[in-house]
């Protein structure tokens, strides 16, 4: 992690620019990997366990890499690792003819996106992921599937609808979107924006509460260090007090989704009379 | 006791409230109870209508008449909008005629309509009407009349389509209604002109448009206007007096009236016989001292109503409708109540003719609503049959319908001593003075004469009608079974109180001088010393009892049926082929012109509706295909919708 | 922070979004296609924190919640949705359900499937709004009057008084 510079109105956080000119070439990867992509999808992923453990045991290495005191040269290497373990759960959820293997690859990349999350500092939000996806979801998948899956693969399993067109859109999306990444001139500043920009409560503050610092240009290099966003206490802060209505709101839609669940999956009553 | 004002304002607003609870009556289906508040609401604005005349004497001011203030519902500016009635012995006189009537009408009609499936609505309609009537009569303003003119249009309009879903009888509303709204748009114009002119006189200058059409203000201004604009005077009255001749079933608007006959019977007693018709009276006789400036308009609504009321009574000799014989009789009297307002155009005669039109209007009023009630109770009695040639003879089988039906016929033929007899000799009195006029005699002569024609086949078609019905052989028509019975007690009480006025009213009203003094205490009407010759009494005496003579001798011979006797007899039934001829130079082009217009509209208009409609379909044809109704597909589309956004997002800096 | 680390974070959920996508489009099964629209969600929240990061403040964070909520809230829908489109034709395909097409359309799978309840249930409704003197009550619902009629409890208590 780079050092942050002193002044706080302009902070330029990025110096390199690893992808100047080099936009060419990651468009040409997007597409190769789209070819890829189409490769897979028409004739399915190696079919073998070695890939099964090979994939485990990259993840184990980068889960307990991210859950120890790295040095700052691993940091790379494990979200690296990450970061193809995700990719490649995705690959194979997508391409998988079973549907259980392909839960179980969606289960893989989700919890590699969570690994990824939490070497960003966003530890509460890996966690909930970790809990809500591959928990919560992918069980209750799992339940619906073994309720409707029938005893061999269905035609509906293994036939794919529209492929080259499937692969093309989401290909010239994703060229998109590293396109607009590269951009590398005009990244923005950082903006230590400590600010409340929404909330219930008067502005200023209130007692009994402690207001966070506002970083100033006298902090020493440690004290601004301070500001970054490491701590779960911090969210919750931040989403009790700015945020209280839109966190309210969601737990309201929250319970309304329930119920209506439950009555979606309700048997109708077919005895009226 | 009531202070004068409450009881001016009860008279209208009785029958309004009687309305109401009819109106809720008729809602619920009432076929029972709905008479109730329209008898007691008619019988109070009578009592009240009466109270207010006897009163008068007392209340009444110097300048002749009362404004009764109401309701002032918007003041901005000088535009000062109220609700006021004006009360004068000419609206009284009428006001009482127009209440009692319809309180007696109203009490004949609970056993007329008993059993009907509108009751409710019949008696609903009926207390709309006698309340617009009123306000009419009452209004202070011109414009303000004109609205209850029109309101009592609407309710003749319901009340002759009341059985809506006879044929005949929605057309005759819709004829009605039609023809009057010719009449009533040149009254309009009329109006609205007037308004326009007012406001270039000193008299009108300042004030609103509204407040210009007070009868008060236009009397003032009428004489300015007279020196100032005397050609738009003119012009004016001859609208207004397009709008009164409408109204009063004049020709060449006289065509509606006897069709109207369609309604029930006591409905043509009330609006089409006694009060309704007698509006467009009304209005010239309020714009007496208006139209008294334009003598050339007075002269044409002398000659219209002389023709009128001869080409009436040629058509009533040759009805065989009971009923229809009645109406042209109607259609004729209010022509000798036209030919007497006009010979107002004679120097200092306006009094005069207001009085005599006035009081042959209050005459009429009683004996043709009894005659028309009569021939309700035939129609009754001999199950809705009313033709005269299917029954005869009536006497023994209808006793005292024939002794009332006797009295109204001799009362409107003129014999001696009846109401009929004084106030027709009061028209025709007024005629003779006019036409020793130096100017204008010689028009007034003339019709003298076709009065006097008019009075001999009067006395004739009514005899020959009360004679046809009631004496002769007795004949009962099929349709009335076997128990063709006299009407009910509740039925004839009020026919009792009306032949009582068609006996007595001319007698106690006309000799007395009693209505010549109250009406021309009218403002703008001045006293004149009036005497009727003794001759003209004998003559028109003598004009009757023949008339009643021919009368009889030709009511039980059969009609001639070839030679010029059968073309005359066929001229007067086909009503002098009047009515063809408007059907065919005003209907039948009307309608070629709608069914042109209607042929473009579907044609060309419709069709390009339907091209512009169609538009969508064939846009919506081409983007059918997409619409498989399947996830996958929608949601393809949506993908490539998105990455091309997300493209243009990104490569929008590089074009 | 470094500049291509936060570009190959970003790329990374990019890509995960377009692996949901092309999973979304492809897959017939309707579970699977759930599936691919968590992993879409899930690169979308990931870009989410790695903004937080890189602006070092928790907005991002917030809104990942929102998208985690959401993403249950729908997936609990989803689910009860699948159960009971799976109980009208046993099947999950996405393509047995195309009763919206445009008519003149062929159906190309909708005959394989076929409906295994054939009564429609909707909520039941008071006959309000019929004129009884105007129009005849249809059968139907005089059936569903009658039936009222017995087994209202004000009805029969009215009855008992009578």
């Amino acid at each position: 992690m780079n050092p942050l510079p002193i002044d706080p109105k302009n902070l330029p956080l990025v110096n390199g620019d690893p992808f100047q000119g080099n936009l060419a070439q990651i468009l040409l990867m997007v597409i190769l990997l789209g070819a890829v992509a189409y490769l897979l999808l028409q004739h399915g992923l190696i079919k073998s366990k070695m890939m099964a453990w090979a994939g485990a045991g990259l993840f184990a290495f980068a889960a307990l890499m991210a859950f120890t005191s790295i040095p700052m040269q691993l940091d790379s290497l494990v979200r690296m690792c990450f970061s193809i373990l995700a990719v490649a759960g995705g690959i194979a959820f997508i391409t998988t003819r079973e549907p259980v293997h392909a839960a179980l690859g969606f289960a893989t990349a989700v919890l590699s996106s969570c690994g990824v999350m939490f070497m960003q500092s966003a530890y509460f939000i890996a966690a909930a992921t970790m809990i809500v996806y591959a928990g919560a979801t992918i069980i209750i998948f799992l339940f619906v599937l073994m309720f409707a899956q029938k005893a061999q693969l269905q035609w509906y399993d293994v036939q794919l609808t529209n492929p080259v067109i499937a692969t093309v859109v989401a290909t010239s999306l994703l060229m998109a979107i590293a396109w607009s990444v590269s951009e590398s001139e005009e990244i923005l500043p950082v903006k230590l924006d400590l600010t409340r920009p929404y909330s219930l409560a008067e502005p200023g503050p209130s007692p009994g509460m402690v207001m966070p610092p506002v970083p100033e240009a006298s902090m020493t290099q440690d004290q601004l260090n301070a500001f970054v966003p490491a701590k779960t206490s911090g969210l919750g802060r931040s989403m009790f007090t700015d945020y209280l209505l839109a966190i309210e709101l969601a737990g309201t839609v929250l319970l309304v989704a329930t119920l209506g669940a439950i009555v979606l999956a309700q048997k109708p009553e077919r005895d009226l009379s | 006791m009531l202070n004068f004002e409450s009881l001016v304002w009860l008279i209208p607003l009785a029958p309004l409230v009687g309305c109401i609870l009819c109106t809720i009556l008729s809602f619920r289906g009432d076929k029972h109870y709905a008479h109730v508040p329209a008898i007691v609401s008619l019988l109070i604005s009578a009592a009240c209508a009466l109270m207010v005349l006897l009163r008068w004497n007392a209340e009444a001011s110097d300048t002749g008449f009362q404004i009764a203030e109401g309701y002032r519902y918007l003041q901005i500016g000088n535009v000062d909008l109220k609700l006021a009635l004006r009360v004068d012995t000419l609206c009284l006189t009428l006001l009482s005629a127009v209440t009692s009537i319809s309180a007696m009408i109203a009490i004949y009609s609970k056993g007329y309509m008993h059993g009907d499936d509108g009751y409710a609505r019949y008696f609903a309609v009926f207390c709309g009407f006698v309340f617009s009537m009123t306000m009419l009569v009452l209004s202070h303003n011109l414009l303000m009349m004109y609205a209850f003119w029109e309101g009592v249009g609407t309710c003749s309009y319901l009340l002759i389509g009341y059985w809506f879903r006879k044929p005949s009888a929605a057309r005759a509303a819709t004829k009605a209604f039609l023809v009057n709204r010719i009449a009533d748009t040149a009254f309009l114009f009329g109006i609205l002109l007037l308004a326009y002119a007012i406001g270039h006189t000193d008299v009108g200058a300042s004030q609103s448009w509204f407040a210009r059409l007070d009868f008060q203000t236009i009397f003032d201004a009428a004489p300015v206007l007279a020196e100032k604009h005397g050609g738009l005077l003119t012009t004016i009255a001859w609208m207004l007096m397009i709008g009164a001749i409408g109204k009063s079933a004049q020709f060449p608007f006289h065509v509606w009236l006897p069709d109207a006959m369609e309604g029930p019977t006591p409905v043509s007693a009330l609006i089409h016989a006694a009060t309704m018709v007698t509006a467009g009276v009304y209005l010239m006789a309020r714009l007496a001292p208006l139209t008294v400036l334009t003598p050339s308009v007075l002269i044409t609504v002398a000659w219209l109503g002389g023709i009128t009321s001869l080409i009436a009574a040629v058509m009533a000799l040759y009805q065989d409708d009971l009923k229809r014989v009645l109406a042209y009789s109607t259609v004729s009297q209010l022509g000798y109540l036209f030919m007497a307002l006009g010979t107002g155009a004679v120097k200092d005669l306006m009094t005069v003719a207001v009085v005599a039109a006035m009081f042959h209007l209050v005459t009429h009023a009683f004996f043709k609503a009894l005659l028309f009630l009569s021939a309700g109770n035939v129609m009754h009695a001999m199950g809705d049959v009313i033709d005269m040639r299917e029954f005869s003879g009536l006497k023994r089988v209808l006793p005292k319908t024939n002794i009332l039906f006797a009295i109204g016929a001799a009362a409107l033929a003129g014999v001696p001593l009846l109401a009929g007899f004084f106030s027709k000799d009061s028209v025709l009195a007024v005629l003779l003075d006019a036409s020793s006029d130096t100017m204008v005699g010689g028009h007034f002569s003339i019709l003298l004469g076709i009065g006097f024609l008019t009075a001999f086949l009067t006395a004739i078609y009514t005899s020959k009608a009360y004679f046809k019905t009631f004496h002769g052989p007795e004949k009962v028509p099929a349709a009335a079974g076997h128990h063709a019975h006299d009407a009910s007690n509740i039925m004839l009480a009020p026919m009792a109180v009306l032949a009582l006025g068609a006996l007595l009213a001319g007698a106690l009203l006309g000799p007395t001088g009693k209505i010549s003094e109250y009406v021309s205490k009218t403002p703008g009407l001045h006293h004149h010393e009036h005497s009727e010759p003794m001759w003209l009494l004998v003559v028109s005496s003598l004009i009757a009892l023949a008339g009643v003579f021919v009368g009889y001798t030709i009511s039980h011979k059969s009609p001639a049926t070839d030679g010029l006797g059968k073309s005359i007899a066929d001229f007067g039934r086909n009503r002098l082929y009047i009515d063809w001829f408007y059907n065919l130079a005003i209907v039948q082009p009307m309608l070629s012109f709608a069914k042109a217009l209607e042929w473009f509209d579907t044609n060309i208009i419709g069709a390009l509706t339907d091209a512009v409609a169609d538009l969508p379909r064939i846009v919506g044809l081409a983007g059918q295909r997409i619409q498989t109704g399947r996830v996958p597909s929608y949601s393809l589309l949506t993908a490539v919708g998105v990455a091309l956004v997300a493209i243009w997002i990104v490569t929008r800096a590089s074009w | 922070m470094s500049h291509s680390e936060v570009q190959n974070l970003l790329l990374l959920g990019g890509i995960l979004f377009a692996i949901g996508l092309i999973g979304f489009l492809t897959r017939r099964s309707l579970i699977l296609m759930f599936l691919s629209l968590e992993t879409m969600l899930s690169g979308v929240s990931l870009n989410l924190i790695v903004f937080s990061k890189f602006h070092q403040n928790y907005q991002g964070q917030i809104l990942a919640v929102m998208v985690l909520t959401i993403s249950a809230c729908e997936a609990a829908i989803a689910l009860a949705m699948v159960v009971s489109l799976y109980r009208r034709k046993a099947t999950l395909d996405v393509q047995a359900w195309d009763d919206l097409s445009e008519t003149i359309l062929p159906k190309s799978t909708a005959g394989d499937y076929q409906d295994l309840e054939h009564e429609e249930h909707y909520p039941k409704l008071s006959p309000a709004g019929l004129d009884p003197l105007d129009r005849p009550v249809p059968s139907s619902m005089q059936a569903s009057l009658d039936q009222d009629q017995k087994t209202s409890p004000i009805v029969s208590e009215v009855n008992q008084r009578a």
